[in-house]
Parts: structure tokens; C-alpha cells; sequence
């Protein structure tokens, strides 16, 4: 049991290796192996799920191996490779294994470079896998890479028109945010010499570790900590995105294929706020206790700022990723409460907005892909010709907009009444959005779903069996997390009650 | 034997630790008498295979003297301790990687006297050894110009080729008179002391340094400094750079691009390093005490570097011709390798040379895997690429894999190596330059990423035909990327294998001068 | 001001502007003159640095050999005026400020230094001798490594100048 984790993170690239080795015609034998493959860590997941010990807010599964040492005079500083999971990154494992499976379906449609879509797609889990089992900044780091490159080249081989430019533009941005983490990782390495999560926390906020004693060789100062938490924010301010840092991914939904957005706003945007909590809140909780109401802010401008853009667009794709803006706004609204509820709100709604974000993504490609339009304005009455796919587009857009009884309404309770405890204020504007949100949602699904038919679309085929393995999983498990929020809580608190010691206090 | 030898003083010497000189010079020699009296029609790739007998002869002799104590021979007029060894061992890989590269690809309408390229090759190859192996300024200076002079005619070989020439000349030109700022500089130097000994100079340039010729130590500082970042291609002197590299041969561009460069850093740092050791500035206010090269010398190197890093890494944006971005490329990776030095820290040489591999490797599958494209596509242009994974996909894999290696992508050495110099210059917290290097490594994966979406997304409008590639090529191309990998995932072997066999105060050392038995 | 410091300005200043007659020059012969006032006036400062024997070898090789076989290589091809183009004003001038700076720069180091004031005297020593001794005992290294420069630049010459006859 102690490698189950390396296992569960390598085991995609088995998959590769067996895609390299099947000859191009074999078209069905490369869907099936790349699907299966997609299987087994969620299998895994799920076990780990199950073997989760809720009462422990320890790193769980640790494994650790000696990596590399860089000799420093007589000393040396180690870097180690260390797998393990807590209440915080187990929810995201299952998400990521959940919504790479869901996605490797989209393949069903693929025929062009099938077997690069799928060696991709799974190196691509193998990074988003990695990246949140690492225990370390540096395999964060390379994992962190390992969900870029793959990604580009996602981007750029399938999709539309523009798909290179926003490739590129992905990576531009996505270099800018690596770019910086690798300079904040580095100063704290030469700093505290470790770069265990555990280890940086412990030398941060433990008031005997000799960096925090002022007026000592290793003191490291308020400002110095401040320029660390501020060069973070930044990094994962792109990921997330924040507004102004936004605008790759637009281009990004826009332009590429299902799968790709299926990940990125599933997965990929997550590990921000991940991060935010992993390192901003855990190394550095005073400032992020100080900066409080500016990320409050930061969060309420997201909310807002999405909300009234994603009701001025016409364009499916567009209205779903300034949605998405809007909502990641929600996470920040979560983290800025700085307390149990909050932090708790912030981490439902990544793992409920992935799902939702995933699901609505996919289903807007299959509309796509039969009417070969997401406007709005030349779409209606799919409703009449698709009874079964648009039911779900409705349901799950009530997910999203937070209707009781499904994830949505869990998370975003949460976070604003975090928020409510700590900045009343903001979360009282913040909670505008809740309305915005019905308003431009309700406005383009129903627009797309009722109203006047057009002819060319009255005989369209409903959603095909395949297609409903994505609806009903997402679905279920939107609902289930709705009914039973304690499937997803239980496992956290103790958690977090560890890694942000003064939550509460 | 003694001093009373018939050879007089120059009998005491063992000779045999020259030995991978010698076998150079034994080889070109050999070549040229060889080429004289093979017929004419004769395939003159016999000649280049013996010519890569003789690199590996002598790379088994470098590495055989890995982690021995320094030597010397006439007062260190040769010297060879672990930095000669580290850095010979990198120019004879890469010297290496550029015959089997020739091997594969040169041909004969474009490249007439392909007798003498595999032979100048090797002369080349014998003044950078010695512009690593050597204490003495004067050797160092035969050494450089040897390696120039050779790699002028290399440059200007393909004679009915008109950029081919005018590269030539201008890198003639440059050339030359950078050799004199260099020149000139280093005869202050020798005005200042009274010899040209580096360990000499550096107990007596201490002194004078305080005795009031503080400014005279600077501006030698400076024209050694300009004229030396000739070779390695840094701002100031980085304008040559495109046109002859785009002029040349590839397997000379190449050979430019990776060994030229590398021993243009052993020159530097052999230089700078022994000359300026002792050299104290003192505070006139406060009498606090600075090392000269440490403390003040590391801000103009590090604006060096950074101008070398955002030069050449926008100028290389621009670039539709492959040739042309690994020229600016190159002078932007030149940028990063400084980065070690202007940030001084004990960790310098091991940073430096793993840096150096990997940019090796990297560098060199690159231009291996462009010689065979433009071969195949007639021009040297990016858009020769397109298609490439369609077409050969391994070749577009392993440049995938090279090009992240430049970009400083994990897992790959680059990435590393990038990582490993960044350590030095935050630890000395020099935000600035760490600043600059990270913005523009972001930059740079614009233009890397080009050539990739040219291979990956492109379709190539000539057809899909296949690359055949000549076995040469494919055995250099497997071990370029094998290390190329190998040293991204497990750094640590690779480190510690430098760390344990080249001591860096092995280089500061008083040798011992090796007396025969 | 002594004799020696005449001289001295004379010479270089001879050296310096038949320097930048040999650059401005159209006509190659005129050029070659130009550089020959240089090498004469070069070997003139070693002289007067009491180095006999490297100033005679400069105007036995350069302003001897050199030029002559040069004035012999142009007697015997064919060649026309150089053509030049106009450089821009702005290159001009940029080229003159940095040549400017760089002059103010060695000019105000030489003058803040405190040089030592007496002349060193090497007129016991036999410059001769001791060049020799020193070039094939301590200094054998480099200069057997001159020869081999000197092989590959004759190589060189001939890849460069030769009329490929064997082209079909």
C-alpha cells in the first residue's frame, strides 16, 4: 500500500507505452486501451477514497525516495521524491481521475491522431495526477509542467481555426505563472534549504524554527514573506484565472477541442486554488489573514466581472468560460474567510465546479458537433429534438447555478457564510453574483433549449449511450455530493484544521 | 634521468600527461598526409572516420586523467588539472558529435575540400584544448587564435556559396579585432606584473591593484573581458553571430555553437578566475573589505549576461531561418552560462558544467536533426520543419525532446541546469538577473515552441515522405537524447560524479611540476 | 620633454594615421603604402622601447616581406577601384562618440595612474639570447603551437585562393 500512490500516478504512462506499441490502423483497439487506461487510476482513487482515514489530518500513503542532492561545500541540499495525500488533495486525486476518464470519451469522436490524442491525454493525467500527490515544491513543479506542455500541444493539434494562437497563448501565460513559482521555490530552497511542504510550514509559522526569530542570522523578515505571498498570489492568480490574467482562457475554450476545456476547467484551473491553500495559506498565514479583504475583493471583481460579461456574450463557449471566472471568484471569496467554513466552501467548489464545468463543456461540444453552431442566437428549441441531452444541460445548469440539493448549493453556502463571519460586507456584494449567475444562465441554456426550433434542427439525434456515461457519472455525483456533503467534508476537517493553524484562532 | 639530458631542461617533463593533445595533433597531422596520398576520386569520408578514431583516442585519455592532482608542465605553461579535464571532455564530445554529423551529411558539391574540413575540425579542436589547459596567457591567447583561424577557413569552406563567404569575412574581421582588445588587455596585464604566468599574476596583481592601479586592473578587466566574449558569442560582440552561422556549414555551425562557445568559457574563467583571486577592494569609508571579481566585477558581468539573455532571446522571435534562432538562441543560453559567474558561489563550476552538457547535447541533436531536414528540404528555413512528426517520427521527437532542454522544460537537463544556476543567484540575491532569466526563458518558449508546432501541427506541403537517417547520425542522435534525459531525471548522479572528480580548487592549486622517473 | 617623448609622438603618430589612410584609401596600392608607413613606424616604437631585435624583425617581415609580396600580388592580378558604399551619418558618428569614449577612458586612466617614474634598463641583457633561450625552453609550448597556426593558415590561404580547375 505505501507505493499505491506512485502507482496511481504512473500508471498512465503504462497506457502510452502500450499506445506507442499499436499500429496507427488499429483505431479501436487505441480507444480502448486509452480508455481503460483512464480507468485504472480511478479505480485507484476511489480505493484511496476508501482507505482515506478521516481522522488523521496528516499527509496519508507517504512514500518517499531519495532524489537528488546538490552538494553545497560540505553540506548538501536534498531534494526528495515524496508522494502523499491529506483531506485536501484527496478530493482533487478523485476529481482529476473522474474528469480525465469522462474526457478520454471524447475520443469516441476523434479520428484523426487518435493515438496522440490519447498518449497526451494520459500524460497529461500523469501531471495533474502528480501534481497533487507531490509533497515537495520541486515535484510540484515538474508535474506542474507535465500538465502544460501536453496541454499545448492538445490544444494546438485538435480544434478550431485559431487553435494555435491560443495554444500558444496558454503557454505564454501558463510560462509567465511557472515562471514565477520556480523563483518563489527557489528563494525559499536557498532560504530553509527543504522544500517538503510539511518541513516549509513548520520553518514559517513555528515560533522556535530560528526564521522567525527576529534579530537572528536566519531571520527571515515580514517583507521577505510578504514578497513570497505576493509573488504566489501572482502565479496562481494566472491559473486560476483572476481577473486581469484571464484572457488565455478565453482564447483557450474558445478554440479547442472538447477534452481539452473538459480538463482545464475541470482540473487544471484547480490547481491555483490549490496552491493558494497548500502554500499561500499554509506558509505564510498571517498575510493571507492580512490580506484578507484584498482577496475578498480580488474575489467579488471575479465574481462580478464574469457574471456581467458572461450575460453580454451570445457565444456558448464564451458565456460558460467567463462562468467560469466568475465562479473560481468563489473559491478566492472561500480562502479570504480564513476560517473552517471557508476554506471548506473554497475546496466544494473546485471540486463541484470541475465536475459541472467538465459536464456543461461537454455537452456544449455534442450540441456543437450536431448543429455546428454555439450561438445562442441560431440555436432554440433543441428541447423538442433532444429531450434527453437537454434535460441534463438544464439540470446541471441548475448545479451551477447553486439550486439546493446539488454540490453547487453546498459550496457556495459555504463560502459566503465563511465569508459573512469574516468580511460581511463583501460577501453581502459578493452574493450580487448569486443572482447574476441565475440570470445568465437561465438566459442562454433556456435560449438554446426552448423557444422557436429551427428547421434545420428538428431532426437531431439525441444523445447516443456512450455520450450518457459523461452525464450520468458527472450527474451523480454532483447529487450526491449535494445530498451527502459529508462524503467530501469528512475527510477534510482535520486537514485543515493542520495546515492553517490559526483558522479559528 | 636529469637536467643534463641532451634535452636539456625540457627532458625533466613527462610529457605523456599531453597526451590527448598530442594525439590530436598526431591525428591531424596523419590526415592531411593521408588526404594528400588518397586518389581523387577517392570517398574522402575514410579520412573522417579516422579523424573520429583519433577524438576518441584522445577522450580516453582526457577522462583517464579524471580526478588526478593538477600537473604542469614548464611552470604551467601546460596545465592540466580538473577544469582542463571537464572542459576537454566537452569540447571532444562535441568535436565528436560535429565528424559524425559531417559523416551523415556533408556533401561533397557543397563542401569541395572535405579532406581539410575533417582536419581543420581537429586543429580546431587542438587550440581549445589548449585555451582550457593552459596557465599561461600567452599559450592561452595561440590556443584561441588557433581555434580561430581554423574555424575562419571552416566557416568560408563552402566556396561557391556567396553567404558562405561573406560570413566568412566578417567573421574574420570581428574576430581579429576582438583578438586585439583581447590582446591589449592582457598587455596591460603583463605591463602591470611583468608575466604572463596567471599564478604569478595573481600574487602580484593583489598588490598592485592596491598600490593605485586600480583603474588600469579595471580597464584590462574590460578589454579582456569584450574581446573574450567574442567566442561565446555574449553582448557586446554578439553581432556576428546569425550571419555566420548561417553561412557555414551546419556540422560548423554546430561545432560554433557548442565547442567554440565552450572553450570561449574556459578561457574566461581560467582567466579571471586565477588572475583576479587575490584581488581586495577596500572600502576607503568604511575599510570593509570586497572581493573585486565576487563583489563589484559581478554586477557588469551580470548586465552582460542579462543583455546577452533579452537580446538574444526577442531578436530570435524574428527568426524564419533555423540557423539564424540557434544563433540568437545560442547567445541567449551564452547569457544564462554567465549567470554562474557574475553570481560567484562555490557551487560555479559544477553549475557551469552541467549547464554545458546539457546545452551540448541539446545543441548539438538540434543541428544534427536540422542537417538532415535541410538536406531534405533544400533550405534551412523553420517552415522545413512542418510535418516533421508525420514524416519521421522519432527525429520529431527527439528534437521535442532537445528544444525542451533549451527551454529549461522538466524533465530534461536543460531544466535542470537552469534550475541549478537560478539557486546561485537567488542565494546571493540577485533578484534582478533571476528576474530577467526567468522572463526571458518565458519568452524564449515562443520561438522553441514554433519549430515544435511547425512539426507537431503543421502539415509539410512538399509531401510526406520519409527522412532516412544515416547510421551516424542515429547513434548521435540516441546518445544525445539518452543524456539529454538521463541528466534530467536523476541530476544527482551527474552532479555528483563532477562534484566528486573535478574539485574546483583543484584549478587554484600550485601543480606539481611532473618530473619524469 | 626629452628626445625619446618626440620621437615617441612622431611614431605612433605615423603609426595611427597611416592606419586609417589604409582604411580610407581607394586604391589598393595606395593602401599598402599606407599600411607600410605603419609597420615602419611600428618597428620604429619597439626600437625605441630598446627591443632591438622584435623591431628589426618587424621591418624585415612586415615592412619588407609582407609588403612587398603584397605589392607583388596586386602588380600581378587585376583589380579595379573599391568600390565603397556610404556609410549612414548616424553609424558615423555613433562609431566616432565610441571610439571618443573608449579614448577618454584610456587616456584618463593612464593619466590618474601613478606609473613609477624611473625607465626599467634591460640595455645589459643580450635581448637575443634571451628571446631565444626563452622561446625554446619556458615558452616551446606556444610556440610549437604557432607552427601549427602557421600550417593552418597556409591551408587556409590555399582553400581560399585556389581556382578550382578539377570543377566539372
Amino acid at each position: 500500500m505505501t507505493s499505491v500512490l506512485a502507482v496511481l500516478t504512473f500508471v498512465p504512462l503504462l497506457g502510452v507505452l502500450f499506445l506507442l506499441l499499436m499500429p496507427k490502423s488499429q483505431q479501436n483497439m487505441i480507444r480502448t486501451i486509452g480508455i481503460l487506461t483512464t480507468i485504472i487510476p480511478l479505480g485507484l482513487a476511489l480505493m484511496l477514497y476508501a482507505g482515506f482515514d478521516s481522522a488523521s489530518g496528516d499527509m496519508q500513503f507517504v512514500q518517499q525516495l531519495k532524489w537528488i542532492t546538490i552538494p553545497v561545500g560540505q553540506m548538501a541540499m536534498a531534494i526528495n521524491f515524496e508522494f502523499g495525500i491529506d483531506g485536501l488533495s484527496m478530493p482533487l486525486v478523485v476529481l482529476t481521475s473522474v474528469v480525465v476518464a469522462m474526457a478520454s470519451l471524447v475520443g469516441m469522436k476523434i479520428k484523426d491522431r487518435l493515438k496522440e490524442f490519447y498518449a497526451l491525454l494520459l500524460v497529461m493525467e500523469m501531471g495533474m495526477l502528480g501534481v497533487f500527490t507531490s509533497l515537495n515544491l520541486f515535484q510540484f513543479f515538474v508535474f506542474f509542467e507535465f500538465t502544460i506542455i501536453p496541454m499545448f500541444f492538445f490544444m494546438g493539434i485538435w480544434g478550431y481555426v485559431n487553435r494555435e494562437k491560443a495554444a500558444l497563448k496558454f503557454l505564454i501565460y501558463n510560462g509567465v505563472g511557472s515562471a514565477i513559482l520556480l523563483i518563489v521555490f527557489a528563494v525559499i530552497f536557498v532560504n530553509i534549504w527543504t522544500l517538503n511542504f510539511k518541513e516549509i510550514t513548520m520553518a514559517f509559522t513555528d515560533p522556535n524554527s530560528p526564521f522567525n526569530i527576529p534579530n537572528t542570522m536566519g531571520y527571515l523578515s515580514e517583507n521577505f514573506r510578504l514578497g513570497l505571498f505576493i509573488a504566489l498570489l501572482l502565479a496562481f492568480a494566472i491559473k486560476i484565472p483572476i481577473a486581469p490574467f484571464h484572457t488565455w482562457m478565453l482564447a483557450a475554450y474558445k478554440e479547442s477541442n472538447a477534452a481539452a476545456i473538459m480538463i482545464s476547467s475541470g482540473v487544471l484551473i484547480k490547481i491555483g486554488g490549490y496552491g493558494l491553500i497548500r502554500m499561500n495559506a499554509a506558509f505564510f498565514p498571517e498575510w493571507m489573514d492580512k490580506l484578507g479583504t484584498a482577496i475578498a475583493i480580488l474575489g467579488v471583481i471575479n465574481i462580478l466581472y464574469g457574471a456581467v460579461l458572461a450575460l453580454a456574450q451570445n457565444e456558448l463557449k464564451l458565456m460558460l468560460a467567463y462562468s467560469s471566472v466568475s465562479h473560481m471568484g468563489i473559491v478566492l471569496l472561500g480562502l479570504a474567510a480564513m476560517n473552517a467554513e471557508g476554506f471548506q466552501g473554497a475546496i466544494f467548489q473546485m471540486v463541484s465546479h470541475g465536475l459541472i464545468a467538465a459536464l456543461l463543456f461537454y455537452i456544449i461540444e455534442l450540441i456543437n458537433e450536431r448543429t455546428g453552431t454555439t450561438d445562442i442566437r441560431e440555436l432554440g428549441g433543441l428541447a423538442k429534438s433532444m429531450p434527453v441531452l437537454s434535460g441534463v444541460l438544464l439540470t446541471v445548469t441548475m448545479a451551477a447555478i447553486g439550486l439546493p440539493g446539488t454540490s453547487g448549493f453546498v459550496s457556495e453556502f459555504m463560502s459566503y457564510l465563511g465569508l459573512f463571519n469574516a468580511h460581511p460586507i463583501i460577501a453581502a456584494v459578493g452574493a450580487l453574483g448569486i443572482i447574476l449567475t441565475a440570470v445568465y444562465l437561465l438566459r442562454s441554456i433556456l435560449g438554446a433549449t426552448f423557444g422557436p426550433i429551427r428547421e434545420t434542427h428538428e431532426s437531431l439525434i439525441d444523445a447516443r449511450s456512450y455520450e450518457l456515461v459523461p452525464m450520468v457519472v458527472i450527474l451523480g455525483l454532483v447529487i450526491i455530493i449535494g445530498v451527502y456533503p459529508a462524503l467530501l467534508s469528512g475527510p477534510m476537517q482535520e486537514t485543515l484544521i493542520n495546515i492553517v493553524p490559526r483558522i479559528g484562532g | 634521468m636529469n637536467g643534463d639530458s641532451k634535452w636539456g631542461v625540457l627532458g625533466q617533463y613527462d610529457w605523456s600527461i599531453m597526451a590527448p593533445e598530442l594525439t590530436i595533433l598526431v591525428f591531424a597531422t596523419l590526415l592531411s598526409i593521408i588526404d594528400l596520398l588518397l586518389p581523387k576520386k577517392t570517398d574522402r569520408r575514410i579520412i573522417g572516420v579516422l579523424g573520429l578514431i583519433g577524438v576518441i583516442i584522445s577522450l580516453i585519455f582526457t577522462l583517464s586523467n579524471t580526478g588526478t592532482q593538477p600537473a604542469s608542465i614548464l611552470a604551467d605553461m601546460y596545465r592540466l588539472d580538473s577544469f582542463a579535464v571537464a572542459f576537454k571532455a566537452i569540447f571532444l564530445t562535441g568535436v565528436a558529435f560535429a565528424f559524425l554529423m559531417s559523416l551523415g551529411t556533408l556533401d561533397k558539391k557543397d563542401v569541395h575540400y572535405q579532406g581539410e574540413f575533417y582536419y581543420l575540425l581537429l586543429t580546431a579542436l587542438l587550440g581549445a584544448m589548449f585555451m582550457a589547459s593552459s596557465a599561461d596567457l600567452i599559450t592561452l591567447f595561440i590556443g584561441l587564435e588557433l581555434l580561430s583561424l581554423s574555424s575562419f577557413i571552416l566557416v568560408g569552406i563552402r566556396k561557391k556559396h556567396i553567404q558562405s563567404n561573406e560570413s566568412a569575412f566578417k567573421y574574420v574581421v570581428i574576430g581579429s579585432i576582438s583578438a586585439a582588445v583581447t590582446l591589449y588587455g592582457m598587455s596591460f596585464i603583463y605591463g602591470l606584473t611583468g608575466t604572463t604566468n596567471l599564478y604569478l599574476i595573481a600574487e602580484r596583481l593583489g598588490n598592485v591593484y592596491q598600490g593605485g592601479f586600480s583603474y588600469i586592473v579595471y580597464l584590462a578587466f574590460f578589454l579582456m573581458f569584450v574581446g573574450l566574449s567574442f567566442k561565446i558569442s555574449a553582448v557586446p560582440n554578439q553581432t556576428w553571430a546569425p550571419d555566420v552561422y548561417q553561412g557555414a556549414p551546419t556540422p560548423v555551425t554546430a561545432f560554433l555553437s557548442v565547442v567554440s562557445k565552450a572553450a570561449g568559457f574556459a578561457i574566461i574563467l581560467r582567466i579571471f578566475i586565477i588572475m583576479l583571486s587575490n584581488v581586495i577592494d577596500i572600502d576607503p569609508t568604511t575599510g570593509e573589505m570586497k572581493s573585486l571579481l565576487v563583489d563589484n566585477l559581478g554586477l557588469y558581468i551580470g548586465i552582460v549576461a542579462a543583455a546577452s539573455m533579452i537580446i538574444g532571446n526577442t531578436m530570435a522571435l524574428r527568426q524564419v531561418n533555423m540557423k539564424r534562432m540557434m544563433a540568437y538562441s545560442g547567445i541567449a543560453q551564452a547569457g544564462y552560462l554567465l549567470v554562474p559567474f557574475a553570481t560567484f558561489t562555490v557551487l560555479l563550476f559544477e553549475q557551469t558544467l552541467f549547464y554545458l552538457i546539457a546545452y551540448l547535447f541539446a545543441n548539438m541533436g538540434i543541428f544534427a536533426i536540422m542537417a538532415l531536414v535541410s538536406k531534405d528540404q533544400g533550405h534551412d528555413e523553420i517552415r522545413g520543419f512542418a510535418g516533421l512528426f508525420q514524416r519521421a517520427p522519432l527525429l520529431a521527437i527527439s528534437m521535442t525532446i532537445f528544444l525542451l532542454s533549451l527551454a529549461g522544460i522538466p524533465v530534461t537537463a536543460g531544466f535542470f541546469g537552469k534550475f541549478y544556476i537560478f539557486l546561485s543567484s537567488v542565494a546571493r540575491q540577485n533578484y534582478w538577473l533571476a528576474g530577467i532569466m526567468m522572463a526571458t526563458s518565458v519568452v524564449s518558449y515562443v520561438y522553441y515552441f514554433g519549430v515544435m508546432k511547425q512539426m507537431f501541427m503543421r502539415t509539410n506541403p512538399n509531401g510526406v515522405n520519409k527522412i532516412k537517417v544515416p547510421p551516424c547520425i542515429g547513434i548521435a542522435l540516441v546518445v544525445a537524447v539518452v543524456v539529454t534525459l538521463f541528466a534530467g531525471i536523476f541530476p544527482s548522479q551527474v552532479i555528483d560524479y563532477l562534484h566528486n572528480n573535478f574539485l574546483f580548487e583543484n584549478m587554484m592549486q600550485v601543480a606539481e611540476q611532473v618530473v619524469m622517473k | 620633454m626629452s628626445g625619446q617623448y618626440i620621437a615617441f609622438f612622431i611614431l605612433s603618430l605615423l603609426t595611427i594615421s597611416g592606419a586609417i589612410f589604409m582604411i580610407s584609401f581607394n586604391r589598393v596600392i595606395h593602401m599598402v603604402v599606407a599600411l607600410a608607413f605603419t609597420f615602419l613606424s611600428i618597428a620604429g616604437l619597439f626600437i625605441l622601447l630598446e627591443a632591438e631585435f622584435v623591431g628589426l624583425t618587424q621591418i624585415m617581415v612586415y615592412s619588407g616581406g609582407v609588403s612587398v609580396l603584397m605589392l607583388f600580388g596586386i602588380m600581378l592580378t587585376q583589380h579595379s577601384k573599391v568600390e565603397r558604399s556610404e556609410q549612414k551619418p548616424a553609424l558615423r558618428i555613433f562609431t566616432f562618440a565610441g571610439i571618443l569614449a573608449f579614448f577618454v577612458a584610456v587616456f584618463y586612466g593612464i593619466q590618474k595612474t601613478p606609473w613609477s617614474q624611473e625607465a626599467v634598463d634591460y640595455s645589459t641583457q643580450n635581448n637575443v639570447k634571451e628571446i631565444g633561450v626563452q622561446l625554446y625552453n619556458n615558452y616551446v609550448i606556444p610556440f610549437e603551437l604557432v607552427s601549427v597556426l602557421l600550417l593552418v593558415a597556409l591551408i587556409g590561404g590555399i582553400i581560399m585562393a585556389k581556382k578550382e580547375a578539377d570543377d566539372e
